[in-house]
């Protein structure tokens, strides 16, 4: 599944640049060809070096990604409110070309840290820049950004969850696939035509010509009139490090607070057991009693109740009981369970007919059996059960 | 794993400054983008409670362990729902052991009215006592791991985590057999030894697998094999509850000896197949009646895990109360929390118990060797006099002891090889 996230990661990456180059500075098919092809090889590169990063202590390298990532964050969004503020296509086409540039320098650092946000955040804002253009195009980089950024940060989650959890994660690696493609491609296919029904037209480089007049000119567009004003290039610069400094501290402050919560969590290798089948209710064992027809199956039935009641009060029927013996056994109250009991063994096993008088006599006699075994202190009986008996022993 | 996503907050700072940058400059694609972002968020809230519909959990754990052991944990996952269930994350608290949780995954995929077991091993960790296990409560992610919901089940079981025990080797010289059946220390009474005794007519009841074949044949009715009945040894421990005990902090506290020491002879008694109890008087009156099996043990340890010393009654007393009820051949160990006693009344209590036949041990906790918690510091000469009497007393009396102090863990006391061998101080 990694090796799938590193795919989708350099897509991203190389969607970033040809969207913003094709947005700005319209390159030819041989170009993003030698787009693909440089960035897959420095992606091959860089995802070597992790295993070189990795040989520096996890705290320095920390260190290291947050100050790199702070330099890149401000000048990232330096950049981005530049284009924004001011719509130029001049300057856009010099940011497209430098953070082009700097994707080359991503791309090789993204093992630098384990989550790749550099590349992430820079890759986003070409996408930025491309979506500035507007149009079809824009709403391609939109769409694109958000599929491929969702896609991979889908995979790149079930791969850390299922490491964390040392799941074997071969198995499970179309499923993560499919459910992650599942959430992000209708969002990204609603938001890219729902972009360019609003915004159908890119916008042309002509209306931005005459707000070029005021605006930001690059060095080599400018005529002799224009001069190299020191002032503003001192302040960007000035106002950038100072604000990389003041993310770079707040970040840190951030982190020392996150650092300081004290719950420990173990993720044991789970021993998974069998699958079982949960039997729904309707579908379990009836623990009611058998219906018998008759006054022949009345007996019987009050008989058995009379069972069931014993061993609710921890006096079962032992298997190799007989009648008889059971109630010499329950000893109390005598001549009611003598009776019952004879009158239990006519009608199951007799062939004399059961009379009212008997039926009467056999529900009454269990009720009051019960009623009787109720009054009493409850008593254990012990019964083993065929499961439990071992293998005679043949020694004497 | 961290229920924060690493992904959420940088993705959300990165969406809105994207729809903040897409209205200032009118790019509706960059609108586009962070509104994506809110409904992929929105999804994620969805998806991860959907994927906790119909699903029910709970755990199956073991009243008790011993200190170190490696438990195993079952946690039975349910699914009730109408789908699948996958990539479900079951968190665990035990109490017992060093993390705060345990955590473990069904990937799945869990069908529809369907159950699994996941187990995960635990090691208890922490000392002797009670602790609990739980909640436990059942998690599931979104699709991209943005966002995670989870439903707690609140439900708390105990746990108790007993002293780890060293059997006393000294100790079954000192007492009835071991416990490695058939015995031959039997009964001329009909019993469940497997030592014969005769044959007798079948009765109700009778286990049909102790028919003697050749009898009925020869009698022409069932008849049975009947066996003698083995000797139980009887063992019982009186603990010594009385607060004026009471000394040390910590694991050099003298309830640690008296856990510790009293956890390994109930041990002893169990594994030599003695009929054990326990009899004690803190705050409340301690009596596990005699009884053999292992959840007797339990009862017993169970006891002595959550016993304070908070008594008044002395040990003696406590003894010469019960002592009419010990059968003869009882070993009864007195383990005493301290030395400072009437040794006459310990002389009388001794020779009582020896005219009842019960064969007496003692074990001291020398408690005036302990720093003190809620009295002045014995003066070190006295401490040793007292000492020296107390061993003298039980010389005299020529009676098993050992007289334990701070000097040594119990875990070294209780591995010496004159452990209860000899009288304290006599040549083994």
């Amino acid at each position: 599944m990694s090796t799938l996230a590193s795919v989708v990661l350099y897509l991203l990456a190389l969607d970033a640049v040809a969207c913003a180059t094709l947005a700005w500075t319209g390159p030819g098919p041989l170009e993003l060809v030698g787009w693909a092809v440089g960035l897959g090889v420095v992606q091959m590169v860089g995802e070597k070096l992790g295993s070189s990063f990795v040989t520096i202590e996890a705290k320095r390298r920390d260190r290291l990604g947050t100050f790199l990532g702070t330099i890149q964050l401000s000048v990232l969004v330096l950049a981005l409110v530049l284009a924004a503020a001011q719509f130029s296509p001049g300057l856009l086409r010099f940011l497209t070309n430098v953070l082009a540039g700097y994707q080359v320098v991503a791309v090789l650092l993204v093992r630098l840290t384990p989550l790749p946000r550099g590349l992430v955040g820079q890759s986003l804002a070409l996408i930025a820049l491309a979506c500035l253009r507007g149009g079809p195009l824009g709403a391609w980089a939109a769409a694109s950004a958000l599929g491929l950024t969702g896609l991979y940060i889908g995979l790149e989650h079930h791969s850390r969850l299922l490491a964390m959890h040392r799941v074997d994660e071969e198995p499970h690696s179309p499923r993560a696939l499919w459910r992650s493609l599942l959430v992000v491609v209708p969002v990204a296919l609603l938001v890219g035509v729902g972009v360019v029904q609003v915004d159908p037209e890119e916008r042309s480089l002509g209306e931005a010509v005459v707000e070029q007049e005021e605006g930001y000119v690059p060095l080599d567009q400018r005529g002799e009139e224009s001069k190299f004003d020191p002032r503003a290039l001192r302040a960007i610069v000035l106002a950038g490090f100072g604000g990389a400094v003041a993310v770079y501290f707040v970040g840190r402050l951030l982190n020392r607070g996150r650092k300081g919560d004290p719950k420990s969590i173990e993720t044991p290798e789970p021993l998974r057991g069998r699958l079982e089948r949960i039997r729904p209710e309707g579908q379990r064992r009836s623990r009611a009693l058998p219906f018998y027809r008759g006054a022949r199956g009345r007996v019987v039935q009050a008989y058995m109740s009379l069972l069931r009641g014993a061993e609710r009060i921890g006096f079962p029927r032992r298997p190799h009981e007989t009648a008889d013996e059971f109630a010499a056994a329950l000893r109390e109250p005598k001549t009611t369970l003598a009776t019952i009991t004879e009158i239990f063994v006519r009608a199951r096993y007799g062939s004399s007919e059961i009379t009212d008088d008997d039926v009467a006599q056999a529900e009454g006699g269990s009720d009051a059996v019960l009623a009787h075994l109720s009054r009493q202190p409850p008593r254990r009986r012990r019964v083993i059960r065929d499961a439990d008996a071992e293998p005679p022993n043949e020694t004497s | 794993m961290d229920t924060y996503s690493p992904w959420r907050g940088f993705l959300t700072a990165v969406a809105v400054l994207a729809g903040l940058l897409g209205f200032a400059s009118g790019a509706p694609a960059l609108v586009g983008f962070a509104f994506g972002w809110a409904l992929l968020m929105a999804l994620g809230v969805f998806a991860s409670r959907f994927g906790l519909v119909g699903l029910v959990g709970q755990r199956r754990i073991g009243p008790n362990a011993f200190e170190g052991d490696l438990l195993t944990v079952d946690v039975v996952l349910e699914n009730y729902g109408r789908r699948a269930a996958r990539f479900v994350v079951a968190s665990d608290t035990f109490g017992a052991g060093l993390a705060d949780r345990q955590s473990v995954l069904e990937a799945g995929p869990l069908p529809s009215m369907h159950r699994r077991v996941l187990s995960y091993r635990a090691f208890v960790a922490r000392q002797w006592g009670l602790y609990t296990v739980g909640p436990l409560s059942l998690g599931a992610w979104d699709p991209l791991g943005l966002v995670y919901a989870s439903r707690e089940i609140p439900r708390l079981d105990p746990f108790e985590v007993f002293p780890r025990t060293h059997e006393i080797e000294s100790l079954s010289t000192q007492a009835g057999r071991a416990t490695i059946s058939p015995r031959d220390s039997t009964a001329a009474a009909a019993g469940q030894s497997l030592l014969f005794r005769g044959v007798r007519d079948f009765e109700a009841g009778d286990d049909v697998r102790r028919i003697h074949w050749p009898a009925t044949a020869r009698r022409g009715s069932p008849m049975v094999r009947e066996f003698e009945r083995d000797q139980q040894p009887a063992f019982v421990l009186f603990l010594d509850l009385d607060r004026r005990g009471r000394a040390g902090i910590g694991r050099n506290s003298t309830l640690e000896y008296l856990v510790r020491i009293g956890a390994s002879i109930l041990w002893t008694a169990y594994r030599r197949g003695d009929v054990l109890s326990l009899v004690a008087e803190g705050e409340r009156e301690i009596m596990v009646p005699p009884g053999q099996d292992e959840t007797h043990l339990a009862t017993a340890m169970h006891e002595l895990v959550r016993v304070r010393q908070r008594g008044t009654t002395s040990l003696l007393t406590v003894v010469d109360r019960h002592r009419e009820w010990l059968p003869s051949g009882t070993t009864a160990v007195l383990l005493l929390a301290n030395p400072d006693i009437d040794l006459d009344a310990l002389s009388q209590t001794l020779q009582g118990l020896r005219a009842f036949a019960v064969r007496p041990l003692v074990v001291a906790v020398d408690t005036l060797q302990f720093p003190p918690v809620d009295r002045p510091p014995t003066p070190v000469a006295v401490a040793r006099e007292r000492r020296e009497a107390l061993r003298q007393c039980l010389v005299d009396l020529d009676v098993a002891a050992t007289i334990v102090g701070p000097d040594e863990t119990p875990e070294e006391t209780l591995k010496r090889t004159d452990f209860l061998k000899n009288p304290p101080g006599a040549a083994s």
